[in-house]
C-alpha cells in the first residue's frame, strides 16, 4: 500500500512538474514576443524624440510613453524571474561572494543613471562573505539600489548599504539596504515581508522589484524584512534586508 | 563607416536596426531572418561586416548554433548579442560573443555596444 501510494505521488509531482514546465514555456514565449513589440515601440519612439522639430509638450508625451514602455519591459523581466526562481533546484544554486554582488550592482547602477549625483554609503566586513544563490540575486540587489535612485527626486540621491550578521540569527548575514526614497507604506510592509505565500492581497502590490527580491530570499534559504529607515516614519525612506544563510569555509 | 549585418526573425526589428544604423551613421551591409541564411550569406561574403547583431530566438538555427558557426568561419568575427532572453547571456558570452545587449534596449546603449566593439 505504501509503496503503491508512493508510486502515485511520484505521478503526481511529475504531473506537476510538467504543467510548471508548460506555464514556464508559455511565458518566455509571450515574453519574448512581447519584448519585440516593446523594442520596436521604444525604438521608434526614441527616433521621434531625437526629431529637433518636435515641440515642449510632444517630448514630455513621448518621455511619459517611453517611460511605460520600461515599465512593461521591467514588469515582463521581473515576472519570468520570478517563475524561473521556482523551478530552480539547489544544485543549481552556486557559492558567490556578496561583497562582489553588491560591487558589481553599485558599479550598473552608476552606468545606469548617468545624470543622477548617487553617493553610496558601503559598510562591508573585510572578509568575503560567501551565500548559496544565483544570478537572480545580482539581478535583485541591483533592482533595489535602481528603485532608491528611481524614486528619489532629490538632486543627490544617498543610500546605505551594509553587509553584517543578522542580529541574534547564528550563520545568517544581513544585507541591509536603506534610501531616502519616499518609502514602503505599513500595508505593503506587511504583505511583502510575510513568509506567507502570494495571495490575494499580493495581488495588490506595486512594485514587481519587491516581490521578486521577496521570492528569491526565500528560494534561497533566507527571507526579506523591510522597515522604515526612521522607524515609524515611512515618509523618509525605506530600509529593506536581505536576510540569507552564510556559507562558511570548512 | 562601421558596416554592419543585422541577423533577427522579426522583419519589423531588421526594419528598426536599419532605421536606427543609418541615422547614426553605419553601414547596414546584410540582413538574414534565420540562422541558416546568416552563416550563408556570411559564407560568401566579398565584403565580411565589422559587426554582426545577431538574434538568439530564430527558426531553423539559434544564435548561439550560428554565432558558432559564424566563428568557425572567422574566428574574429565581432558578434553582438542581442536578445529578449535574458536567461541566455552567460551562454552567449561563453561561446564568443563579444557582447550582450537584452531587448529592449536604448538607442544609445546599442550605439555605445558598437562603437566600441569596432575599436577593439
Amino acid at each position: 500500500m505504501g509503496d503503491m501510494l508512493s508510486t502515485e505521488q511520484r505521478g503526481s509531482d511529475k504531473k506537476e512538474q510538467s504543467a510548471g514546465s508548460e506555464c514556464l514555456f508559455y511565458l518566455d514565449l509571450m515574453s519574448h514576443e512581447v519584448q519585440n513589440f516593446n523594442q520596436a515601440v521604444l525604438g521608434y519612439l526614441e527616433l521621434i524624440q531625437n526629431d529637433a522639430s518636435i515641440n515642449e509638450d510632444m517630448k514630455h508625451y513621448l518621455i511619459t510613453a517611453i517611460h511605460q514602455v520600461r515599465n512593461s519591459s521591467q514588469l515582463i523581466d521581473d515576472v519570468k524571474k520570478i517563475a524561473h526562481l521556482g523551478m530552480v533546484s539547489e544544485e543549481m544554486f552556486e557559492s558567490m561572494s556578496l561583497n562582489s554582488i553588491v560591487e558589481d550592482a553599485v558599479s550598473y547602477l552608476k552606468k545606469e543613471y548617468p545624470g543622477k549625483n548617487i553617493l553610496i554609503d558601503t559598510t562591508t566586513p573585510g572578509d568575503t562573505i560567501r551565500i548559496k544563490a544565483t544570478d537572480a540575486l545580482t539581478d535583485v540587489v541591483f533592482n533595489l539600489l535602481s528603485n532608491a535612485v528611481k524614486f528619489d527626486t532629490s538632486d543627490e540621491v544617498h543610500i546605505g548599504v551594509k553587509i553584517s550578521p543578522a542580529d541574534g540569527k547564528a550563520g545568517m548575514i544581513d544585507l541591509a539596504i536603506e534610501d531616502r526614497g519616499p518609502g514602503i507604506p505599513d500595508n505593503l510592509k506587511k504583505i511583502l515581508s510575510s513568509e506567507m505565500p502570494p495571495d490575494e492581497k499580493t495581488k495588490t502590490v506595486r512594485g514587481m522589484g519587491l516581490l521578486l527580491a521577496r521570492a528569491a530570499t526565500k528560494r534561497f534559504g533566507g527571507r526579506l524584512i523591510i522597515s522604515d529607515r526612521v522607524q515609524g516614519d515611512h515618509t523618509q525612506g525605506a530600509k529593506v534586508i536581505i536576510r540569507l544563510p552564510e556559507v562558511r569555509s570548512r | 563607416m562601421t558596416s554592419i549585418m543585422v541577423v533577427d526573425d522579426e522583419v519589423f526589428i531588421v526594419d528598426l536596426y536599419r532605421d536606427i544604423l543609418k541615422l547614426k551613421g553605419y553601414e547596414v551591409i546584410a540582413t538574414a531572418y534565420d540562422g541558416d541564411e546568416a552563416v550563408q550569406k556570411y559564407r560568401v561574403m566579398d565584403r565580411r561586416p565589422d559587426i554582426v547583431i545577431l538574434d538568439h530566438r530564430m527558426p531553423n538555427k539559434d544564435g548561439i548554433e550560428t554565432m558558432t558557426e559564424i566563428l568557425a568561419l572567422n574566428s574574429m568575427a565581432k558578434i553582438l548579442f542581442v536578445s529578449a532572453d535574458i536567461m541566455i547571456e552567460k551562454d552567449a558570452l561563453k561561446n564568443g560573443a563579444r557582447g550582450f545587449l537584452p531587448k529592449p534596449f536604448r538607442m544609445d546603449e546599442l550605439v555605445e555596444y558598437i562603437d566600441k566593439l569596432a575599436k577593439t
